[in-house]
């Protein structure tokens, strides 16, 4: 037998427990989300003058040709981690995005946009956002985690003081290595 | 009752314009995906003018009885878990009639993610992979030419209809090396009942004589492999599924029908030039009434160039072959010759011009052409094309 006061105490504990939680809870989304709008987007060169740009959250040594084909044409959905991966890109017509197709991707700019109308159309898989300018670009990737896209490469000089710098992490030797190595197979 | 149904087409049509100009005055629509809810859609419109047989509507007066349009909404509810659906409406001459259908509604579930992998699971009514194009027919944007290829998609008879969509589970995997990729579903549909409009595509005046008409155990499978990010695509695509109807006359009866089909698609492309060709093979097997089975295969392909002039213009020329034979009747071989030009002014307008000679009556919708089927058919087809 419980005594009825004994319930009431398990419930009022069981009350505070899930106010707990969801506070904790609310905190963490909180802070992630602070933490994530305050820090800027990765730059990560490439070797041409494009440059991929993550949001800082992202992992960069996840990053290889196929791994890039398979999140731009979306099959890969989440990172490692189970974020979501978030694709933000420029329209079709526009220069960067077709240099990034031909150079980073070695993907047609026609052949993308038809891997992505078949997703779009058929409910299969999340397009990428189009973005209308590469500032816009920068600001949705620096505010959304998992996110991904690209930039024209800005070099690299150390301006002291600028957060931009601080934020920035270069890991070209990873993915010059990465793509140096595909290009010995696939012809540009 | 036809007069309703013509007013609420001619309301239909007006919301579409309606919704069309709203959009246009907006300017481009950047799709936003910052609450992980996207909305997509599109609506087109044809003219068709033909001589030899009616395709869709009265087209030797000319007719604009060929419309399409669809509006999707996608939900990313978490890493693993995306919501899908679409709304599509179609009018097409005697064989689509106008209404709004849930073309696609389903939950979308990513069991496996690795770097280089990944296995899922759709769950509800799903678009069937069948041949490049199928999963997206019904899209002007999607496919080459105003009609589909005829030899492969059946656009004009009602074996379209069957091909469409599953209510089932379809599982789907993918996995990735340097230089290819490729990708693998199978979908288990449940049975259905099929519409009138359905059994009057597939049978004709004697679907009057039919009661209640089953598609049975629908299975769809597909593989496809592309090389160097989709320079190169090869697809296997296979289909098998069965149909039963209740026959009032001449005596009351079941009559079985059985579909197995094989496609194999290729595709090449290069900066300024596509070259596709699909072949198929679809083998009918009909049990009449009097219990008489009658065997029917098609053998179908075509061969398809595409060019791009400029990266807004393109045109395209297509070969198109069907032959059928069957245990009951002679065979029966039809070639199609495709002529096409479209204009893309931007990513979401799109203008089409094709033309089409038909020489021979394979894929003439017989509900257009009420008093007989000429062999030899002459189209001109215009379309104008909106999405956001």
């Amino acid at each position: 037998m419980t005594a009825p006061g004994s319930t009431k105490d398990v419930a009022t504990r069981g009350t505070f427990q899930i106010l707990r939680w969801s506070l904790g809870v609310l905190l963490l989304i909180v802070f992630h989300n602070f933490s994530s709008a305050a820090n800027l987007p990765k730059e990560i060169q490439t070797d041409g003058n494009i440059s991929l740009l993550v949001n800082a959250d992202v992992d960069p040594s996840e990053l290889s040709l196929s791994s890039l084909r398979a999140i731009f044409t979306m099959r890969k959905r989440s990172w490692q981690d189970d974020t979501p991966i978030t694709v933000v890109v420029l329209p079709d017509n526009d220069q960067t995005h077709q240099q990034f197709c031909k150079t980073v991707l070695k993907i047609y700019p026609f052949v993308l946009r038809e891997q992505w109308d078949r997703l779009i159309f058929s409910g299969t898989g999340i397009p990428p956002v189009i973005v209308k300018d590469i500032n816009a670009l920068r600001e949705t990737i620096s505010e959304t985690p998992g996110a991904i896209g690209y930039t024209i490469s800005t070099e690299p000089t150390v301006s002291p003081g600028s957060s931009h710098v601080e934020q920035r992490v270069d890991v070209t030797p990873y993915l010059v290595q990465n793509l140096a190595h595909h290009d010995q197979d696939t012809t540009p | 009752m036809s007069q309703a149904l013509a007013q609420a087409r001619r309301y239909w049509r007006q919301l579409l314009l309606a919704s069309g100009s709203l959009l246009l005055g907006s300017g481009t629509v950047y799709a936003h995906d910052k609450d992980g809810l996207q909305f997509h859609g599109f609506a087109s419109q044809g003219y068709i003018k033909s001589h030899g047989n009616n395709f869709y509507g009265d087209s030797e007066d000319g007719s604009t009885d060929y419309m399409e349009a669809g509006l999707n909404a996608r939900w990313r509810v978490n890493s693993n878990l995306n919501l899908a659906g679409q709304i599509f409406t179609r009018d097409a001459g005697t064989t689509d009639n106008g209404n709004v259908n849930i073309d696609y509604l389903f939950a979308d579930y990513r069991i496996i993610q690795q770097t280089n992998s990944g296995v899922g699971a759709r769950v509800g009514r799903v678009r069937n992979n069948y041949g490049l194009y199928n999963a997206t027919r019904d899209v002007i944007f999607t496919r080459s030419t105003i009609l589909s290829p005829n030899a492969i998609y059946f656009e004009g008879n009602g074996l379209r209809e069957i091909l469409f969509s599953s209510d089932g589970l379809e599982f789907y995997s993918y996995w990735d090396e340097e230089n290819y990729s490729s990708s693998f579903s199978l979908t288990l549909g449940l049975d259905k009942d099929l519409s009138d409009k359905v059994k009057r595509n597939l049978l004709g005046t004697s679907s009057n004589t039919t009661g209640d008409a089953k598609l049975l155990n629908p299975i769809f499978a597909q593989y496809i492999h592309t090389l160097n990010g989709g320079d190169t695509r090869f697809g296997v695509s296979f289909l098998s599924l069965g149909m039963e109807a209740a026959c009032k006359l001449p005596i009351p009866s079941d009559l079985r029908f059985d579909a197995r089909g094989l496609v194999l698609s290729v595709q090449r492309n290069f900066y300024d030039w596509t070259f596709t060709g699909e072949f198929a093979s679809l083998d009918l097997s009909y049990i009449t009434t009097i219990q008489r089975t009658i065997d029917s295969r098609y053998d179908t392909y075509y061969l398809q160039s595409e060019y791009r002039i400029t990266p807004k213009i393109n045109a395209v020329a297509r070969f198109e072959s069907s032959r059928s034979t069957s245990s009951d009747t002679d065979d029966e071989t039809t070639e199609n010759f495709v002529l096409g030009l479209r204009w893309k002014p931007t990513l979401n307008w799109l203008f089409g011009l094709d033309a089409y000679h038909f020489n021979g009556a394979l894929g003439i919708p017989t509900g257009d052409n009420p008093f007989g089927v000429e062999d030899k058919t002459d189209i001109i087809a215009a379309m104008i094309g909106y999405r956001f």
